[in-house]
């Protein structure tokens, strides 16, 4: 396939566009337009393409490939942070991640996930939060502005990232999902790191935000009672 | 920040050309006229539906208070100058430092290209209960819900608290009056300066305003003396993130120091009472003093008497212990 | 006009808030108009009624003063009405537009009035007795021989009163419901107040019931002015001014109690208190006349 066609590789002059491609599947039918479906579909997926049946090339199959064992993805996250002691700012100085999630198929994609994943994870880490007052029931942190997901001057310009680039056995195309790896492992090498900026002051709550920060460094007491959330 | 509800109530929209003319509408349409400058607040009000004006005045295509010209020597600032113009000011820059810098620690670029430094100043509490719609003393009501044993007071004050514990949220505020910025205010009955200290008032003498203007009046421009033009600065502002986000606490200070000793100073916090607090005691403390660790010390010690935190917000005596300590020690760590 | 003022909170619900402002000057508009009605029928009418006749030889058995209010009576009442114009002060001038840190001033002013009103009770009661300010039927029925007597009707006289005459028993009671009222009320708004024994802490009740306690303490402390513009313009009429001295010097004059009160039922002579004579005579001697 290639610039909007698909052709046979051994004399590229004999293909069909996308358009043609799919206007033959529409007059085929069938199995080829969406209106024969496998049985084993999802009830999901087979009202999904009901739904596109008719307007041009359908393909839909059940991932039916034998499982052995769990395929989960990782992320190994390495931070480095500044902390300012005297107001409890923390500055994201250098993060570099690595990623096992089988054979790497889009690199600038996986690229986006692993570094816009991690920038979430500081955002756990450093300010995103629920508070509610426990008297009336009301949110206090709602909407964009509310919820304080980073800005761009939060997250360092640089950030690095590689992938294992092992494929998994048990896909056909070796790949594994890496949505969510990147977040958990952010936000745990902030913390981690915080942590032993501070000498050894563990939280055991995110975010950790500058006030708690502080707190710890001149030694006073925190302001949220041991177990008590949504502060 | 409410829930978004609805479109904006209906309202009438007038775009005066002149001063005079937002004057006369001003007294005709009397109590619920609503002054709109950037909108960037305004706008945020009238959706929630919280503010319901029936006129509205928008001082937009008012030429005589936009920007930026030399008076005397010193400066003149119209109030409509958006607060990217005052950030990016070459005289503003090179002169007054301390408001270039704190004009750009506002908000965002998309907000202070269309903020005013009139609505900065000028801009009302943020604390979230009020602006939640509770009826709270400052909302007509006769309770405060922040200052409450179980209440959410992580933003909110140290010092003179009288039935309303919300803070200043403006950044540019502490840095007009460390510069003993005028504040030039216009009404039906003419024209009176006053000074930045004077300009923000706190809940004991109106829990309703933060600032001395009442309906009817104007704020149309903010000169800037020369006595500390070119002084040694410094503004810093904490908060949970480097943008879009009001002031823990921030601090403004200029020094006029020669030969390592500090002949004069303005020191003022924001984000630890109702109004940018000017810290005269700290101010008397660093008077003929060196530059030095200590004095930083002292200063910032001094600066914390009578602070009386909330449940939430006693870290806010450190910061500003802290921040009052670097702005004497002057380089940003 | 409004009479109550009304918030919505974020749920959507009305929220009573207190008594409208507006009350104010419809309690202004009520003790001028009193001030007007009595002064136009005084001088219309009035003047001139309601003094008796004086027998001479009683007037040597009394003493010049006759004790009305002894010291400790009129140290409460002083301290009572510095408070209370402090209170009222402090509550109205910044709603007027007067702006003035005002709370502290307010609340400490209030508990002063607290302490005295707990002592005015307990000195009332138990050293002066009740008798003094309850109505009684005798009260009732000279007060309609008043009435009457105003309106032109040419009946039988009202007899003399005791020391306190209906119009101050009447006064005193409205006075005391409205100012309980406040006090009362104001005193279960010192929970919104951080004090050395405990923190301020307003969830003790609802901002329903609270809306109520506002409206009642605006209504006890509107009232009071109405009340107190009354007791203003009769402390300085004329005719009354002896009344008022006694309140600041403590005696009346043995004529006018003659003139003005029934022996029988205001007893200070040789059967009643020699202490009153006594500590009368002793007090002309304090303060030389």
């Amino acid at each position: 396939m290639g610039n909007g066609r698909v052709f046979l590789k051994s004399d590229s002059s004999k293909g069909l566009t996308f358009a043609e491609a799919a206007q033959q599947a529409i007059k085929l039918g069938g199995k080829y337009s969406g209106k024969e479906l496998p049985k084993e579909l999802n009830p999901i997926t087979a009202r999904a393409a009901t739904g596109l049946a008719g307007q041009g090339l359908v393909g839909v199959a059940k991932d039916n490939l034998p499982i052995k064992g769990a395929p989960f993805a990782f992320c190994a996250t390495f931070v480095q942070v500044e902390v300012d002691l005297e107001t409890g700012h923390v500055e994201i100085k250098e993060c570099v991640e690595v990623a096992d999630c089988g054979t790497v198929i889009h690199p600038k994609n996986l690229g986006n996930q692993l570094t816009g994943g991690a920038v979430q994870g500081f955002g756990f880490a450093l300010t995103e939060k629920h508070v509610f007052d426990t008297k009336l029931g009301l949110a206090a942190t709602k909407g964009l502005h509310g919820a304080k997901p980073l800005t761009f001057l939060d997250v360092p310009l640089d950030m690095q990232w590689e992938a294992v680039n092992q494929p998994d056995k048990y896909n056909p195309v070796g790949v594994k999902g890496i949505g969510e790896p990147p977040l958990g492992a952010a936000a745990s090498a902030v913390l981690s790191a915080i942590s032993d900026a501070l000498g050894g002051v563990f939280f055991n709550r995110t975010p950790v935000t500058c006030d708690m920060i502080l707190n710890a460094a001149e030694k006073k007491p925190q302001s949220y009672k041991p177990l008590e959330v949504n502060v | 920040m409410a829930i978004i509800q609805d479109m904006m109530p209906a309202f009438e929209l007038f775009q005066p050309a002149s001063v005079n003319d937002a004057l006369a509408l001003l007294s005709r349409h009397g109590k619920d006229t609503w002054v709109l400058g950037g909108g960037m607040d305004s706008l945020d009000w009238f959706k929630d539906r919280v503010k319901k004006p029936k006129v509205v005045i928008d001082l937009g295509n008012i030429k005589e208070i936009e920007g930026i010209r030399q008076q005397g020597d010193g400066v003149e600032i119209g109030a409509m100058t958006t607060l990217t113009q005052v950030a990016t000011n070459s005289l503003i820059q090179s002169r007054y430092g301390l408001l270039a810098q704190a004009a750009r620690k506002v908000a965002t670029p998309q907000i202070r290209n269309q903020g005013t430094i009139g609505g900065n100043v000028s801009q009302d509490a943020r604390c979230w209960y009020y602006r939640d719609g509770m009826p709270c003393y400052r909302a007509g009501g006769n309770t405060c819900y922040a200052d409450t044993p179980t209440a959410m007071n992580r933003e909110h004050c140290l010092f003179e608290a009288d039935r309303c514990v919300a803070v200043t949220p403006s950044d540019t505020a502490p840095a007009l009056i460390a510069l003993d910025a005028k504040f030039v205010i216009r009404n039906s009955k003419g024209e009176r300066v006053v000074d930045a200290e004077d300009f923000f008032i706190g809940p004991k003498v109106d829990i309703k305003r933060m600032t001395i203007l009442k309906p009817g009046d104007l704020l149309t421009a903010i000169r800037l003396p020369a006595t500390w033009a070119g002084a040694r600065f410094y503004f810093e502002k904490v908060s949970d993130r480097e943008a879009w986000d009001f002031p823990l606490v921030n601090v403004a200070s200029a020094m006029i120091v020669e030969g390592g000793t500090i002949k004069q100073a303005r020191v003022v916090v924001g984000g630890v009472a109702n109004r940018p607090l000017r810290l005269k005691p700290v101010e008397d403390s660093l008077r003929g003093e060196r530059v030095s660790e200590e004095t930083a010390e002292l200063a910032g010690q001094t600066a914390i008497w009578g602070a009386k935190p909330l449940n939430h917000n006693h870290y806010k005596v450190s910061l500003m212990k802290n921040l009052v300590k670097r702005s004497v020690r002057g380089v940003k760590v | 006009m409004e009479w109550f003022r009304w918030e919505r909170n974020p749920w959507g619900q009305e929220i009573l808030i207190g008594l409208s402002w507006d009350l104010i000057w419809v309690a202004v508009a009520a003790g001028a108009l009193l001030i007007v009605v009595h002064a136009l029928l005084y001088y219309w009418r009035w003047r001139g009624a309601g003094t008796g006749k004086i027998s001479e030889n009683l007037l040597d058995q009394l003493p010049e003063r006759i004790l009305r209010h002894s010291v400790t009576s009129r140290v409460f009442h002083w301290v009572m009405a510095a408070s209370v114009l402090t209170l009222l002060f402090t509550a109205f001038l910044p709603i007027w537009g007067v702006k003035f840190s005002w709370v502290t001033a307010h609340w400490i002013a209030g508990l002063v009035l607290t302490a005295a009103i707990i002592f005015h009770i307990v000195h009332a009661s138990l050293w002066k007795g009740l008798g003094l300010i309850w109505i009684n039927s005798q009260d009732l029925s000279d007060g309609w021989l008043v009435v009457k007597q105003a309106l032109g009707s040419t009946g039988s006289a009202p007899g003399k009163p005791g020391k306190n005459p209906l119009e101050n028993k009447l006064f005193h009671h409205v006075v005391a419901i409205a100012t309980l009222a406040t006090i009362i009320t104001g005193l279960i708004m010192m929970a919104k107040v951080d004090t050395p024994w405990w923190k301020r802490n307003p969830y003790i009740l609802s901002d329903d019931t609270w809306g109520i306690i506002y409206v009642a303490h605006g209504a006890g402390s509107v009232a009071l002015i109405t009340f107190i513009m009354a007791h203003f313009y009769f402390a300085a009429r004329p005719e009354k001014r002896w009344i008022t001295l006694s309140m600041l010097r403590g005696w009346i004059s043995r004529e006018r109690y003659l003139e003005h009160y029934d022996e029988s039922r205001w007893p200070v002579g040789a059967a009643a208190s020699g202490d009153a004579a006594a500590s009368a005579a002793r007090q002309s001697e304090v303060e030389g006349l």
